[in-house]
């Protein structure tokens, strides 16, 4: 049986000044897979909130405001509010735990890449939840829209508001093969 | 925390993870960045803000026209 499902790459953060995350520095995302995951186990520095948004770029792009994202985000348990940008340089999306989420819980994120490797506009699906152990929860749901018809070679994720990931923030990035 | 914020590079072809100082231009692309989002946010809650308002002004007409609390909200 084919293997459809592999893990690229991981990587835990092992102490609390990492700022940015790149996932295949140099342009190392390899192209020979349909889509990408990229699984975020994340909690951030920021206080004064239940969660942290993230920001996401790719293949180092920082100018010529390429990106575009729309959101749905909820405090608690119901829906509350959206919200999106266009025209930027950066995507705001994702939801990863704050640091003032009770029992050092950490967020639950994740961003989908279809076609990631084809010669189109690139796409990513994201969910994101920040619960706790006290009953507040911090969630997203959202896609964005980056206008570069080249690969998906690099993913550089940071936390919004926070200054640094919290230690044992974790990354994985797989590959998704339709055969 | 007065450590140094890093930038964590992972390669993956080879699987090397450089972990290094933000340099001046990350540095300084993270202070637009801080700006840029200061600003939306501004623009977002400005936003929020104004639409609170219709709503309580519209509201308080509706009541000025006779409807019952329970009448508004079913119109929500």
């Amino acid at each position: 049986m084919a293997t459809t499902y592999e893990l690229i790459e991981s990587y835990t953060v092992p102490n609390s000044t990492t700022y940015g995350v790149t996932i295949g520095s140099g342009g190392t995302i390899p192209g020979i897979y349909t889509d990408l995951i990229l699984q975020i186990n994340g909690r951030c520095n920021r206080s004064g909130s239940d969660g942290d948004d993230l920001l996401v770029r790719v293949n180092g792009v920082t100018t010529g405001s390429i990106y575009k994202n729309r959101r749905l985000y909820a405090n608690g348990p119901s829906a509350s509010g959206s919200d999106g940008q266009s025209g930027v340089n950066t995507a705001y999306i994702g939801t990863v735990a704050s640091n003032d989420q009770t029992g050092s819980a950490f967020g639950i994120c994740t961003f989908y890449f279809p076609s990631y490797a084809g010669s189109l506009a690139k796409l990513m699906n994201s969910k994101g939840s920040a619960p706790n152990f006290g009953g507040n929860l911090a969630q997203t749901m959202g896609y964005f829209r980056a206008g570069t018809t080249s690969a998906i070679t690099s993913i550089f994720i940071a936390p919004w508001n926070g200054t640094y990931w919290i230690e044992g923030s974790a990354f994985y990035l797989y590959g998704i093969k339709n055969a | 925390m007065t450590s140094e914020l890093t930038i964590s590079e992972i390669n993956c072809t080879t699987g090397e993870v450089i972990e290094r100082p933000l340099n001046s231009e990350e540095i300084a692309q993270r202070e637009a960045d801080i700006a840029t989002f200061a600003a939306e946010q501004a623009e977002r809650e400005a936003e929020l803000a104004s639409k609170a308002a219709a709503k309580a002004s519209a509201e308080a007409k509706l009541t000025a026209l006779g409807l019952t609390p329970e009448e508004i909200a079913a119109l929500r």
